[in-house]
């Protein structure tokens, strides 16, 4: 029988061992010296190849033939990646692009080198607004805008036009729109939808908020407040929840993964509109191309823009590399015109230096792109807003706005959450 | 298996000492401990650096400024105080808990029925079973994930189309992992899918082992199969009973990738957070490593209840067999 107890005892052994889990963390620094051989952190579909093949050559030419290494990233995940890649030396990039609403919290929590002496040198006033702000943490800028980039709206224009809908001029217009083009599915597709428009794609549904002339929270003194359950932003909930429930179809059910490739419902012919970035213009179908309008998300008033969430990028320099100072010579050549000129020409984005944009101004997607970028408002600067959106706070709510819960209650639960992570 | 017991230590005391013979039986009792001190050593290093910074951290505020160089200052037991006075965490614990149980009790009762089948069946049927078995546990989680959304998928999946195909239009569409109830049903089948097969084998293996003239013996007294499975396939395989059932029970308590992708593929975080998405949520996702390290603290005490609960009674149930 003893060997019936040691097999338990090893056994418990086994399932203790088992069960036990943890994650460690890195540590440990050197004395190096620094060198050239850098590692830049882009984000996947941001930088155009012929960006990148630039950069490293010309890095190559400039440091004798020093080795620039750049690392493409998913954006799933990153504020997690991040968080423990940056504080270790010997894991760290010298370079980083962060997300212009993520960026901040990486900066307050001393993550970042200061790079206000460079202001004037990278762009000064040609900045884009937006993103110097989301750079920018007491004072200080922390992290060079990259570039900047907003959702517009496509659409089939042959459904409009045989449904006999007009072109929505406002935001309440493009309900109806949604709405009607639904009800009349001009071409009799099955599982038709006016608007694909995920729940799930919150960057997006910022916009209606935004529109309204609503914000997720203000400051207040030294505390955050939510600010959702504001007239305005009940007004953005009401109207988003009518285009969800009757001018969509799977604005509940759409997964993320989904959610990333609108087109694929609009190239299937199974929805009339969907919102999204301007490169997924090359995304459409090519027989849909002609076929397709693009117009920046309209305002509350007939005629007037919209105001979506500002998207787009920074660029800062983690105080834990041990290059810094060939750190800044990187961000010097990815503020330079010949870079900054790829995002207009090949990438289609508004350069984080506005003096490159002109190539932008070609297309009409460029052209829709740059009215939205205009007028594109960004989410509460606070040190905090990464763990927003990091816990699926507005990703959730816009579900159960879907699913078709109360606006009001939704707005206040919101408000207690976000004012409690911003205070947190 | 009585009687079967080799001792590795035995020979000292029952052997006369003869100079060289002791000599080597001393070293031979050491053989188990120098098997084992790899095995151990790995653990040590693998588990258990992380396993004391967790405690200390525990016992820290530290977040995202101590992570990048500020001071930790010590703040004893208030991470322990916000999270067991935070509802939130309540409701994840009663909800893995819930889970746990079913899961794991479904999976030992399809296991051992199936392994139990298998005894009875021809061989080519036996191979094929083991077979798709082995498959689906050689599956990796992700893998066998996006076949499980595929298959829910509210507007191309099979269910759905099955389901609107028999005349239950209402299934049209319908999102299974939007109801944080339907979410778990489908939650615990990956799960239980993917882990019923190594119950099985083990499960097998143990019945196969058990003594046949037994069998005969009742089957002679007029035993029917379900009363030999209950009085002599079930005791004879116990102790392996014990271990898979201890196993499922701390595997699916901490459960976390099917839950985590589940959630992304259309589950909302905050009515489907079990303790393991909940610990990387708080600890990763809000960068409150502090407060994630005590929840994760209070996970591991209470697997090592769980643990220790079973452990006793296997102990008990080995002496008295």
């Amino acid at each position: 029988m003893r060997s019936q107890r040691r097999a338990a005892l090893v056994a418990a052994t086994m399932a203790g061992a088992l069960a036990l889990t943890a994650c460690s963390s890195g540590g440990g620094s050197s004395d190096a010296e620094e060198s050239a051989d850098l590692t830049v952190w882009f984000m996947r579909n941001d930088v155009p190849e012929v960006a990148q093949e630039w950069l490293v050559d010309t890095w190559a030419e400039q440091n004798d033939g020093a080795e620039l290494t750049i690392e493409i990233q998913d954006w799933d995940g990153i504020v997690t990646r991040l968080q423990t890649t940056l504080a270790s030396p010997d894991q760290t990039p010298d370079l980083v692009e962060f997300g212009n609403s993520q960026v901040i919290t990486f900066s307050a929590a001393g993550a970042l080198s200061d790079i206000s002496d460079m202001q004037e040198e990278i762009g000064g006033d040609e900045l884009v607004p937006s993103l110097v702000e989301a750079g920018t943490f007491d004072g200080s800028l922390y992290a060079a805008p990259m570039f900047a980039g907003s959702r517009v709206i496509y659409y089939r224009e042959s459904l409009f036009e045989e449904a006999g809908i007009p072109l929505p001029t406002s935001i309440e217009e493009l309900t109806d729109a949604a709405i009607a083009l639904q009800a009349a599915n001009p071409e009799g597709t099955d599982d038709f939808e006016g608007m694909y428009l995920p729940a799930r794609d919150f960057g997006s549904a910022m916009g209606w908020v935004f529109t309204y002339g609503a914000n997720f929270a203000e400051q207040d003194g030294e505390e955050w407040v939510g600010t959702l359950s504001e007239p305005e932003g009940i007004a953005a909930l009401e109207n988003l929840q009518r285009l969800y429930t009757e001018g969509t179809a799977t604005a509940a059910s759409a997964s993320v993964d989904e959610s990333r490739q609108p087109y694929i419902a609009y190239n299937e012919g199974r929805a009339g509109m969907f919102s999204g970035l301007h490169l997924m213009y090359d995304e459409i179908a090519p027989e849909l191309q002609e076929d397709t309008g693009v117009m920046a998300l309209p305002g509350e008033e007939p005629g007037s823009v919209g105001h979506v969430f500002a998207g787009g990028s920074n660029l800062g320099i983690p105080a834990a590399s041990e290059n810094q100072e060939y750190a800044r010579d990187l961000l010097r050549l990815t503020m330079s015109e010949e870079f900054q000129t790829y995002f207009a020409s090949d990438g289609g984005w508004v350069p984080g230096n506005s003096t490159y944009a002109e190539p932008l101004a070609e297309t009409e997607v460029g052209e829709a792109e740059i009215t939205a970028v205009e007028n594109a408002v960004m989410t509460p600067n606070a040190e905090n807003w990464g763990v927003v959106e990091g816990n699926d706070v507005i990703r959730d709510m816009m579900v159960q706005l879907a699913q078709g819960e109360d606006p009001q209650t939704l707005a206040a639960d919101t408000d207690a959450t976000v004012a409690q992570l911003l205070n947190d | 298996m009585a009687g079967t017991e080799v001792s590795a230590a035995a020979p000292v005391s029952a052997a006369p000492p003869v100079r060289r013979r002791s000599g080597r039986t001393r070293l031979q009792a050491f053989y188990p401990l120098l098997i084992g001190l790899p095995a151990i050593a790995i653990v040590l290093v693998a588990q258990g650096y992380p396993l004391v910074r967790q405690f200390v951290m525990s016992f820290q505020e530290f977040g995202l400024a101590q992570q990048f160089g500020q001071d930790a200052p010590w703040v004893w037991f208030d991470n322990y105080t916000r999270v067991l006075s935070d509802a939130d965490f309540w409701a994840v614990f009663a909800r893995s808990i819930v889970f746990c149980a079913v899961v794991a009790g479904l999976t030992m009762v399809i296991g051992v029925l199936t392994a139990w089948l298998l005894t009875g069946v021809r061989t080519w049927a036996r191979v094929a079973v083991q077979s798709a078995m082995l498959l689906a546990w050689a599956t990796p989680h992700l893998s066998s994930l996006t076949v499980w959304q595929w298959l829910f998928n509210p507007s191309s999946g099979v269910v759905n189309a099955v389901l609107v195909g028999l005349g239950l239009e209402g299934f049209d569409n319908h999102a299974w992992l939007l109801d944080p109830l339907s979410f778990f049903v489908i939650a615990g089948a990956v799960i239980a899918w993917g882990s019923v097969p190594l119950v099985l084998f083990l499960t097998y293996a143990a019945m196969t082992q058990v003594d046949t003239s037994l069998y005969e013996a009742a089957q002679l007294d007029g035993a029917g199969p379900l009363q030999r499975f209950r009085h002599i396939t079930i005791p004879g395989i116990a102790t392996v009973l014990m271990l898979v059932a201890t196993l499922q029970i701390i595997w699916d308590l901490r459960v976390f990738t099917q839950i985590s992708v589940l959630q992304t593929a259309g589950g909302i975080s905050s009515e489907t957070n079990v303790l393991g998405t909940y610990v990387y949520q708080i600890g990763l996702g809000q960068g409150e490593y502090g407060q994630g390290a005590a929840v994760a603290t209070i996970m591991l005490l209470l697997t090592l209840l769980l643990t220790g609960l079973y452990v006793r009674q296997l102990v008990r149930q080995g002496d008295d067999a």
